[in-house]
Protein backbone atom coordinates (compact mmCIF):
# COMPACT_ATOMS: atom_id res chain seq x y z
CA UNK A 1 0.00 0.00 0.00
CA UNK A 2 1.29 3.47 -0.67
CA UNK A 3 1.51 6.00 1.74
CA UNK A 4 1.66 9.85 0.69
CA UNK A 5 3.66 10.94 3.37
CA UNK A 6 6.86 13.08 3.83
CA UNK A 7 8.13 14.70 7.30
CA UNK A 8 10.99 17.63 6.73
CA UNK A 9 13.57 17.86 9.50
CA UNK A 10 14.34 21.23 10.33
CA UNK A 11 17.72 21.98 8.97
CA UNK A 12 20.49 20.92 11.33
CA UNK A 13 23.68 22.15 12.12
CA UNK A 14 26.71 19.79 12.70
CA UNK A 15 28.66 20.51 15.91
CA UNK A 16 31.97 19.43 16.95
CA UNK A 17 31.12 18.80 20.74
CA UNK A 18 28.26 16.88 19.64
CA UNK A 19 30.47 14.47 17.37
CA UNK A 20 32.86 14.53 19.83
CA UNK A 21 30.26 13.38 22.54
CA UNK A 22 28.30 10.51 20.71
CA UNK A 23 31.53 8.88 19.15
CA UNK A 24 32.55 8.75 23.06
CA UNK A 25 29.67 7.22 24.33
CA UNK A 26 29.89 4.67 21.45
CA UNK A 27 33.64 3.82 22.62
CA UNK A 28 34.50 4.90 18.98
CA UNK A 29 38.63 5.47 19.02
CA UNK A 30 39.29 6.96 15.25
CA UNK A 31 40.97 10.45 15.92
CA UNK A 32 39.39 11.72 12.79
CA UNK A 33 35.55 11.94 15.31
CA UNK A 34 37.79 14.16 17.75
CA UNK A 35 40.67 16.36 16.30
CA UNK A 36 40.13 18.55 13.64
CA UNK A 37 43.91 18.72 12.45
CA UNK A 38 43.64 15.06 12.15
CA UNK A 39 40.41 15.05 10.35
CA UNK A 40 41.88 17.78 8.00
CA UNK A 41 45.02 15.70 7.58
CA UNK A 42 43.11 13.20 6.13
CA UNK A 43 41.08 15.23 3.47
CA UNK A 44 38.23 15.84 5.35
CA UNK A 45 37.04 19.74 5.94
CA UNK A 46 36.22 19.18 9.86
CA UNK A 47 35.71 16.31 12.40
CA UNK A 48 33.70 13.72 11.22
CA UNK A 49 30.26 12.60 11.69
CA UNK A 50 30.60 8.66 12.88
CA UNK A 51 28.32 6.11 11.08
CA UNK A 52 25.33 6.25 13.22
CA UNK A 53 24.99 9.56 13.71
CA UNK A 54 22.31 10.36 10.97
CA UNK A 55 19.90 9.41 14.29
CA UNK A 56 21.19 12.46 16.11
CA UNK A 57 19.59 14.67 13.08
CA UNK A 58 16.33 12.69 13.66
CA UNK A 59 15.89 13.11 17.87
CA UNK A 60 18.11 16.18 18.29
CA UNK A 61 15.63 18.27 15.76
CA UNK A 62 13.44 21.00 16.10
CA UNK A 63 10.74 18.77 13.78
CA UNK A 64 11.74 15.43 15.82
CA UNK A 65 11.42 11.74 15.27
CA UNK A 66 8.61 12.27 17.73
CA UNK A 67 6.61 14.57 15.69
CA UNK A 68 7.10 11.78 12.90
CA UNK A 69 5.79 9.49 15.30
CA UNK A 70 2.50 11.62 16.46
CA UNK A 71 1.74 12.65 12.44
CA UNK A 72 1.66 8.55 12.08
CA UNK A 73 -0.23 8.26 15.27
CA UNK A 74 2.21 5.92 16.51
CA UNK A 75 3.06 5.36 20.57
CA UNK A 76 6.80 5.29 20.21
CA UNK A 77 6.32 2.65 23.48
CA UNK A 78 4.81 0.43 20.68
CA UNK A 79 6.70 0.73 18.09
CA UNK A 80 10.09 -1.25 17.46
CA UNK A 81 13.22 -0.17 15.29
CA UNK A 82 13.37 -4.00 13.16
CA UNK A 83 15.50 -2.95 9.92
CA UNK A 84 18.30 0.15 9.50
CA UNK A 85 20.57 0.61 6.41
CA UNK A 86 22.62 3.69 6.03
CA UNK A 87 24.41 4.74 2.36
CA UNK A 88 27.06 6.48 2.61
CA UNK A 89 27.40 8.98 -0.21
CA UNK A 90 29.65 12.40 1.62
CA UNK A 91 30.74 12.84 4.70
CA UNK A 92 28.66 15.01 7.03
CA UNK A 93 31.35 16.98 8.90
CA UNK A 94 30.92 19.46 11.66
CA UNK A 95 29.80 22.60 10.05
CA UNK A 96 27.85 21.19 8.00
CA UNK A 97 24.41 22.22 7.54
CA UNK A 98 22.05 19.45 7.21
CA UNK A 99 18.59 18.76 6.05
CA UNK A 100 16.52 15.56 6.07
CA UNK A 101 13.61 14.65 4.06
CA UNK A 102 11.27 11.76 5.43
CA UNK A 103 9.14 9.54 3.10
CA UNK A 104 6.90 6.62 3.80
CA UNK A 105 7.72 3.96 1.31
CA UNK A 106 5.60 1.26 1.84
CA UNK A 107 3.24 0.50 4.99
CA UNK A 108 2.12 -3.17 5.59
CA UNK A 109 0.22 -5.37 8.01
CA UNK A 110 1.50 -8.99 9.19
CA UNK A 111 -0.54 -10.22 12.24
CA UNK A 112 -1.52 -7.24 14.19
CA UNK A 113 1.62 -5.89 13.21
CA UNK A 114 2.46 -2.65 11.06
CA UNK A 115 5.23 -2.46 9.59
CA UNK A 116 6.27 1.22 8.33
CA UNK A 117 9.01 1.47 5.65
CA UNK A 118 10.68 4.83 5.89
CA UNK A 119 13.22 6.34 3.63
CA UNK A 120 15.20 9.60 4.61
CA UNK A 121 17.41 11.58 2.08
CA UNK A 122 20.16 13.72 4.18
CA UNK A 123 21.78 16.70 2.11
CA UNK A 124 24.06 18.66 2.96
CA UNK A 125 24.46 22.97 2.37
CA UNK A 126 26.23 21.92 -1.27
CA UNK A 127 22.64 20.22 -1.89
CA UNK A 128 24.96 16.48 -2.03
CA UNK A 129 22.90 13.98 -0.83
CA UNK A 130 25.13 13.18 2.12
CA UNK A 131 23.41 10.26 3.60
CA UNK A 132 20.33 7.86 2.42
CA UNK A 133 18.41 6.34 5.42
CA UNK A 134 16.13 3.24 5.12
CA UNK A 135 14.29 2.10 8.38
CA UNK A 136 11.52 -0.31 9.22
CA UNK A 137 9.39 0.44 11.77
CA UNK A 138 7.16 -1.99 13.57
CA UNK A 139 4.12 -1.24 15.57
CA UNK A 140 2.94 -4.10 18.13
CA UNK A 141 -0.26 -4.22 19.22
CA UNK B 1 33.77 -17.67 9.43
CA UNK B 2 36.98 -15.01 9.87
CA UNK B 3 38.46 -14.66 13.09
CA UNK B 4 37.50 -11.22 13.51
CA UNK B 5 35.86 -10.93 16.96
CA UNK B 6 35.10 -7.76 19.15
CA UNK B 7 33.89 -8.45 23.15
CA UNK B 8 32.15 -5.41 24.41
CA UNK B 9 32.26 -4.87 28.20
CA UNK B 10 28.92 -5.78 30.17
CA UNK B 11 26.07 -3.47 28.95
CA UNK B 12 24.80 -1.33 31.72
CA UNK B 13 21.67 0.62 32.20
CA UNK B 14 23.74 3.40 32.73
CA UNK B 15 25.03 3.21 29.03
CA UNK B 16 21.30 3.82 27.68
CA UNK B 17 21.19 6.87 29.58
CA UNK B 18 24.19 8.05 28.05
CA UNK B 19 23.46 6.92 24.53
CA UNK B 20 19.59 8.59 25.51
CA UNK B 21 21.78 12.01 25.90
CA UNK B 22 23.89 12.03 23.17
CA UNK B 23 21.51 10.55 20.57
CA UNK B 24 18.06 12.88 21.78
CA UNK B 25 16.53 9.37 21.96
CA UNK B 26 14.94 9.92 25.16
CA UNK B 27 12.02 7.00 24.45
CA UNK B 28 11.40 5.81 28.52
CA UNK B 29 11.99 2.51 27.15
CA UNK B 30 15.23 2.71 27.48
CA UNK B 31 15.86 4.01 30.85
CA UNK B 32 12.74 3.97 32.89
CA UNK B 33 11.92 0.35 34.39
CA UNK B 34 8.47 0.68 34.76
CA UNK B 35 8.04 1.99 31.21
CA UNK B 36 10.06 -1.06 30.21
CA UNK B 37 8.13 -3.70 32.58
CA UNK B 38 4.46 -2.23 31.16
CA UNK B 39 5.71 -2.73 27.30
CA UNK B 40 6.42 -6.81 28.42
CA UNK B 41 10.30 -6.12 28.96
CA UNK B 42 11.95 -7.71 32.69
CA UNK B 43 13.93 -3.97 32.47
CA UNK B 44 15.11 -1.27 30.32
CA UNK B 45 16.31 -2.55 26.49
CA UNK B 46 19.21 -0.91 24.51
CA UNK B 47 18.22 1.10 21.70
CA UNK B 48 18.66 -0.48 18.74
CA UNK B 49 20.94 1.98 17.38
CA UNK B 50 23.23 2.04 20.10
CA UNK B 51 24.15 -1.64 19.28
CA UNK B 52 24.24 -0.92 16.24
CA UNK B 53 26.75 1.83 16.70
CA UNK B 54 28.78 -0.51 18.83
CA UNK B 55 28.86 -2.58 15.54
CA UNK B 56 30.45 0.27 13.68
CA UNK B 57 33.18 0.20 16.49
CA UNK B 58 33.74 -3.21 15.40
CA UNK B 59 33.96 -2.28 11.73
CA UNK B 60 36.01 0.13 13.11
CA UNK B 61 38.80 -1.18 14.79
CA UNK B 62 39.42 -3.96 12.11
CA UNK B 63 39.69 -2.06 8.66
CA UNK B 64 40.85 1.22 10.15
CA UNK B 65 42.37 1.87 6.53
CA UNK B 66 39.26 1.49 5.11
CA UNK B 67 35.71 3.47 4.89
CA UNK B 68 32.19 2.74 4.92
CA UNK B 69 30.52 3.19 2.09
CA UNK B 70 27.06 0.55 2.97
CA UNK B 71 25.79 -0.58 6.33
CA UNK B 72 22.45 -2.54 6.92
CA UNK B 73 21.24 -3.89 9.97
CA UNK B 74 18.26 -6.39 11.45
CA UNK B 75 17.72 -5.46 15.02
CA UNK B 76 16.45 -9.13 16.36
CA UNK B 77 16.27 -9.49 19.64
CA UNK B 78 16.31 -6.81 22.47
CA UNK B 79 19.35 -6.16 25.04
CA UNK B 80 19.21 -5.83 28.20
CA UNK B 81 21.49 -3.95 30.50
CA UNK B 82 24.28 -7.14 32.25
CA UNK B 83 24.38 -8.60 28.47
CA UNK B 84 27.98 -9.53 27.74
CA UNK B 85 27.96 -8.55 23.96
CA UNK B 86 30.70 -10.10 21.26
CA UNK B 87 30.58 -8.83 17.88
CA UNK B 88 31.50 -11.66 15.11
CA UNK B 89 32.35 -11.09 11.07
CA UNK B 90 30.57 -14.15 9.74
CA UNK B 91 32.19 -13.45 6.33
CA UNK B 92 34.34 -10.76 4.44
CA UNK B 93 34.32 -10.88 0.31
CA UNK B 94 36.42 -8.71 -1.66
CA UNK B 95 33.73 -8.17 -4.53
CA UNK B 96 36.07 -5.88 -6.71
CA UNK B 97 39.93 -4.23 -6.26
CA UNK B 98 39.72 -2.52 -3.25
CA UNK B 99 36.03 -3.34 -2.08
CA UNK B 100 35.17 -5.24 0.39
CA UNK B 101 31.13 -6.66 1.38
CA UNK B 102 30.66 -8.69 4.75
CA UNK B 103 28.38 -9.67 7.26
CA UNK B 104 28.76 -9.86 10.64
CA UNK B 105 26.83 -10.52 14.37
CA UNK B 106 26.15 -9.00 17.55
CA UNK B 107 25.25 -11.67 20.02
CA UNK B 108 25.05 -11.88 24.11
CA UNK B 109 26.74 -14.85 26.37
CA UNK B 110 23.80 -17.12 25.38
CA UNK B 111 24.38 -16.69 21.39
CA UNK B 112 21.32 -15.19 20.98
CA UNK B 113 21.63 -12.86 18.00
CA UNK B 114 20.40 -9.52 18.19
CA UNK B 115 22.15 -7.90 15.19
CA UNK B 116 22.51 -9.34 12.05
CA UNK B 117 23.94 -6.91 9.54
CA UNK B 118 25.93 -6.73 6.18
CA UNK B 119 28.15 -3.75 5.26
CA UNK B 120 30.38 -2.32 2.33
CA UNK B 121 33.46 -1.19 2.72
CA UNK B 122 36.02 0.65 0.56
CA UNK B 123 40.36 0.86 0.90
CA UNK B 124 41.17 4.12 1.72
Amino acid sequence: MKEEFTHYYQSFEIERGKIKSFAKVLGLKNPIYYDKEEAQRMGYRDVVAPPTFPTVIDFCNDNDFYQLFSRLHLNPEKVLHGEQSYEYLEPICAGDTITGTVTLERMDEKRNMKFYHLKTIYRNQFKQISVISNSTLIQIP
Amino acid sequence: MTNKQLNINQVQAIDFVKYSGVSGDFNPVHTVPEVAQKNGHSQPIAHGMYIMGLATKALEEWYSKHHLLKFEVRFLSPTYAGDMLTITEKSNTEIKVGYFQGIIEVTDSQKQVKLKGNYELKRD
